[in-house]
């Protein structure tokens, strides 16, 4: 045994293991943007945006094989939605021409200009636990940093929580490690989004920290808050599907249903600049008695 | 000699590509997979079809980049898992050298072993908290390691036929 410790092997090891336990005290010290992360990432990247284009590629020939009947079925369901869309689309004018006097009674801001946004596709996922964490193929080379909000075009999704030089690590919503302040769109009351291991496995989340007596219903939409400047305000999450009271960690919470399927995403955006960024709300006197 | 060294630099290429292709493959299917609610174990049965048919040394470099991919993928500091790999690497190849011949019977041991420690230590310290641990183990694990057993036998055998193809170790020192 003795021999052994003294032997050129064990010294191999020895010092291989010493480096590499000098390697993880670096990257713990420097956890974003270091250049060991950055060297693998540029390798790595290229062959998950290979592999993510050839899964997407061939997903989209997989509907070849679909059995006939199947089809027929889904092509009965797509006329009778055409059908009731043409009748929505008659309303839908209505709502537009209403929508746009209220808009100019208001004065509201139909579009927030200020908004920057990268386009990134998921190219894999982060947590064997966590399964809605994922990565995406843009990182601090594309401007994207720690922090900066993801999106879809059905709303928010998450967060940057890691970057790497061309890949960055996204915590979802639907994350227990996700805190978010958010805001009911008809009650205005706010609370904090965080995820649950239990609700996350049903694509749901919630609301934490709601009042006893919340005026909160079913069905009403929940948008970012916008308060800390970390995210920008009224960007659309999802809607509560019921409200409830946390025994364990002694809260009431509101169970929201995300308007994104986050568990089936293929591409998001990121955005990485916008008005008032950084900069915190601080509620005037009125607010603050309220 | 000079045709040996490139067959070893070939061999050696073709696991550094083999690992980054799984590597990707692991991420995307896991990724585009999610709504089965599964994770698919692939680097490990193929780290582990590598060391078994390599010497000691190179299991341990192949360990290293096994353990470096697995850190990069869970977005952990570089080094833990890679320390870990490569302590087995080293001892994969030393079993298969000087203890027994590699056969699939050790590959689907070793690999399950390798998967039970991994997800065992990822999901407890994710969580922190050993009641919520066990049931969580109790739901996922096996649904992971059997999803994940489809590889063994490939990888395996893909492994064994590259060391074949490009020689053994022994030829280095003819």
């Amino acid at each position: 045994m003795r021999s052994f410790f003294k032997s050129a092997p064990f010294k191999l090891i020895l010092t291989v293991v010493t480096v590499l336990l000098l390697v993880l005290l670096y990257t713990k010290i420097f956890p974003d943007n270091n250049f060991i992360e950055n060297g693998i990432s540029y390798i790595t990247v290229q062959f998950q945006r290979g592999m993510a284009w050839l899964f997407d590629k061939s997903g989209d020939y997989m509907h070849v094989f679909r059995e006939k009947e199947e089809l027929q079925s889904e092509n009965e369901i797509l006329q009778r939605e055409i059908s009731r869309l043409r009748d929505k689309t008659i309303d839908y004018y209505n709502l537009k021409e209403e929508n746009k006097s209220l808009k100019n009674l208001y004065g509201m801001k139909e579009k927030d200009d200020s908004l920057k946004f990268v386009r990134s596709d998921v190219i894999g996922k982060s947590d064997t636990l966590d399964s809605s964490n994922f990565i995406i193929d843009r990182g601090s080379d594309d401007g994207i940093s720690v922090g900066d909000a993801v999106i879809t075009d059905k709303g928010f999704v998450g967060s940057v929580c890691k970057v790497s030089a061309c890949s960055s690590y996204v915590r979802t919503i639907l994350s227990a490690d996700c805190k978010v302040g958010v805001i009911g769109v008809e009650s205005r009351e706010e609370g904090v989004l965080m995820g649950n291991l239990n609700f996350s496995k049903d694509g749901l989340t919630r609301m934490a920290f709601i009042s006893a007596q919340s005026p909160i219903k079913n069905g009403e939409i929940i948008v970012t808050g916008g308060i800390g400047g970390m995210y920008p305000k009224n960007l659309k999450i999802g809607k509560v599907t019921k409200t409830s009271y946390d025994e364990h960690d002694s809260f009431y919470y509101a169970v929201v249903e995300p308007f994104q399927n986050i568990k089936e995403l293929k591409s998001v955006y990121v955005i990485n600049d916008f008005e008032n960024k950084g900069k915190i709300e601080i509620l005037n006197s009125s607010d603050t008695e309220k | 000699m000079q045709r040996n060294r490139k067959k070893i630099i070939t061999r050696y290429l073709v696991y550094a590509v083999e690992l980054l292709f799984v590597y990707a493959l692991e991420q995307i299917l896991a990724s585009r997979l999610g709504f089965c609610g599964l994770y698919l174990f692939l680097l490990i049965p193929v780290f582990v079809g590598i060391s078994l048919f390599e010497c000691e040394n190179t299991g341990m470099f192949f360990g290293i980049l096994t353990g470096i991919l697995i850190d990069y993928g869970y977005g952990s500091g570089i080094g833990i898992w890679a320390v870990f790999f490569c302590i087995v690497g080293y001892f994969l190849g030393v079993l298969s050298n000087y203890v027994v011949r590699a056969n699939i019977l050790i590959e689907i041991f070793v690999s399950a072993f390798l998967i039970l420690i991994v997800y065992s230590f990822r999901t407890f310290f994710k969580l922190w908290d050993f009641s919520t641990f066990v049931i969580v183990w109790k739901e996922d694990f096996w649904k992971y390691l059997l999803a994940s057993a489809s590889i063994f036998v490939p990888a395996f055998y893909f492994n064994r036929a590259i060391s074949y193809r490009f020689g053994g170790d022994e030829e280095i020192v003819e």
